[in-house]
């Protein structure tokens, strides 16, 4: 056993069950797995579709009918199948058929609320039953994304900042007190990033990107936590927090999934969060209503802002 | 303690995860657990990185836009000075005793203001030079630096700027017509060569984005010659070829190290794609085609997971 392992064992351990098997798996094979799941359910899907045509249904029905039997096969095929190209194939069945329910339901009813509902409610049932971590991330995204169009279908304005409110605090307290039956870890991610990429492209009102940000200001300042050991370092946090949530929302939510991904010290997660910092910086300067020339000088002065950032960093390293 | 920890297990995010799961730690204890696997100085040096690697992005990006702006009241040889001296600054400030990773930085500042040099020369003197020649002038002026500095950063910056050079030139000027399409796969090919001559000072992603780029030029090419007109290309078969000779490379590679599964993957994820592209155009039932390449992928992903397996 190696010594870190022996600090870990020694600090908490008392007599303990053996661990549950190691189930990751490599990137690439899941990757492939997945391209293959998604063309073969493709061409499946086409079968399916030219064999309901002659059927006479409503396109709403049809998909519908469509939703059902991938949901259904995806969730017998998960079941039964052991191997990796049949859980993707069962994950891409699972998907597709919240997505075709969901969007029928929604067509048929005309309520988003409905198709809401039915989203979550396929989302509970796979995540519990095909326990898959790529499946339960793109079911819940889908179900947070059919909730994040209904609030904001209903042009309240306040939905979606009131509803990040809420997301925040629930996706990182799964995060980092999460069950221990079933890993939740997945859907969580998917609470904390489907709502950041909607919101700040869709609630242009900027009072309310400012309130939809500012839990995912309080949410990074919470996780950085250990790392803000003492006051100076506290206050230049809150500093850079109040600045990025006043100037550019979306920075703030980036810069929550890099906090998530040091201290879950999570590499999938750093690269989700590096590439929505790219994104928002470049929509904050793509956004900012000026010429050219003070848009130069903008981003030449956020530049050394951001070198003197690294050499505060760097000097405090050594 | 877990009996069926095996010795030497590194203490890892996953591993303390399992571990929770199992009931070892305590409630409430997971994220001081998860603090004791990081490793903080190595997510430190990332994270100081990522921060120059953006301050450096925006400040070349504002004197791209300052350029861009083309001001008015600022003289051509002016504006051309100006970008000159930044150019030279950076070049000389990267000799000094900095750290190596200002330094690669300073550098990297330098070549891409190379270009920004050229775009201000052309924006000037309108000298209506083809854009190919812009590139590839670009491409010889920084190839000294790329090949001296030995950063692969700087080497994928060569590679694309004289790739677009290529691009440009194969899309837009007669004479190339006589170049054969697999041309386009020529640069990319000999970065995965060097990267093979020197797989232990090469990092392993350039090697694996050289490969991906090479593999995407080759399936293209051999997708349009098995179900397209084999014709239509001036030398025919060569994507088919050199798709065969990559993946046969990576097959061997992969068996003599017993190693490196996301470069075997990459390969027999093209072959599949251009098997897909085979079944889609020869099978005419759907339910046929879902079949058989659901039986493609199966056979591939099962037989890769074994190679990971065993190695």
């Amino acid at each position: 056993m190696s010594a870190p392992v022996k600090v870990l064992l020694d600090r908490y351990a008392t007599d303990a069950p053996s661990l549950p098997p190691d189930t990751s798996t490599p990137w690439f094979l899941i990757g492939l797995a997945s391209i293959g799941a998604i063309l073969a359910g493709a061409a499946l899907m086409m079968a399916l579709v030219l064999l309901l045509e002659g059927a006479d249904m409503t396109p709403e029905a049809l998909g519908m009918v469509c939703g059902v039997i991938a949901l259904g096969g995806g969730l017998v095929i998960g079941l039964m199948g052991k191997g990796l190209f049949l859980n993707q194939f069962s994950t891409t069945g699972a998907v597709a058929g919240q997505v075709l329910l969901a969007g029928s339901i929604f067509e048929y009813t005309d309520s988003a609320a409905a198709a809401v509902v039915v989203a979550w409610a396929v989302a509970g049932l796979a995540g519990t039953v095909l326990r898959d971590p790529l499946q339960q991330f793109l079911s819940a995204a889908v179900a947070m994304g059919a909730t994040c169009a209904w609030v904001l279908d209903a042009e309240t304005g306040v939905g979606l900042p009131l509803m990040m409110v809420c997301a925040v605090p629930l996706g990182l307290a799964a995060l980092f007190t999460p069950p221990r039956r079933l890993d939740v870890r997945p859907a969580a991610y998917a609470v904390l990033i489907v709502p950041l990429v909607m919101f700040e492209p869709l609630v242009t009102t900027y009072p309310l990107q400012v309130m939809g940000a500012l839990p995912y200001a309080a949410g990074a300042v919470w996780v950085l936590w250990p790392a803000l050991i003492t006051p100076a370092r506290t206050a230049v946090a809150v500093a850079c927090a109040v600045a990025f949530t006043g100037l550019a929302p979306g920075v703030m939510g980036a810069l929550l999934l890099l906090a998530v991904a040091w201290r879950m010290g999570n590499r999938t997660v750093a690269g989700v969060g590096v590439i929505a910092l790219l994104a928002f910086v470049v929509r904050y300067y793509f956004d900012v209503d000026v010429t050219l020339l003070t848009k130069s000088g903008l981003l030449v002065a956020g530049g050394v802002l951001t070198l003197g950032l690294w050499m505060v960093w760097r000097r405090m390293a050594t | 303690m877990p009996k069926s920890l095996p010795p030497d297990t590194p203490l890892t995010p996953s591993l303390v995860h399992r571990l929770w799961m199992a009931g070892v730690i305590p409630a409430g204890k997971y994220a001081e657990a998860l603090d004791l696997a990081r490793d903080d100085h190595i997510w430190a040096m990332w994270g100081r990185r990522m921060v120059l690697a953006l301050a450096v992005g925006q400040i070349l990006t504002g004197v791209v836009f300052f350029f861009a702006y083309n001001w008015a009241a600022l003289p051509g040889l002016a504006k051309i000075g100006m970008v000159l001296a930044a150019l030279v600054a950076c070049a000389l400030a990267s000799r000094l005793p900095l750290p190596e990773v200002v330094r690669g930085a300073l550098l990297f500042a330098a070549a891409l203001l190379v270009g920004v040099v050229w775009a201000v020369f052309g924006q000037h003197y309108q000298t209506g030079a083809d854009f190919w020649g812009l590139f590839a002038l670009w491409a010889a002026l920084i190839l000294p630096w790329a090949a001296t500095q030995k950063s692969p950063i700087m080497w994928v910056l060569w590679l694309v700027v004289a790739q677009t050079g290529l691009g440009l030139f194969m899309a837009t000027q007669a004479a190339a017509d006589r170049l054969p399409e697999i041309t386009f796969a020529a640069l990319p090919a000999l970065a995965l060569l060097a990267f093979e001559a020197r797989t232990e000072r090469i990092p392993r992603w350039f090697g694996l984005t050289a490969l991906t780029a090479v593999l995407g030029i080759v399936t293209v090419l051999s997708i349009i010659e098995v179900i397209g007109d084999a014709d239509t290309l001036s030398l025919p078969w060569t994507g088919t070829a050199g798709l065969l000779a990559v993946v046969a490379v990576t097959v061997l590679r992969a068996w003599r190290t017993r190693r490196d599964l996301g470069a075997l993957s990459l390969a027999v994820g093209a072959v599949c794609m251009v098997i897909v592209a085979v079944v889609i155009d020869a099978v005419d039932v759907w339910m046929l085609s879902a079949l058989l390449i659901a039986g493609l992928f199966a056979a591939a992903v099962s037989g890769l997971n074994a190679c990971r397996v065993r190695s």
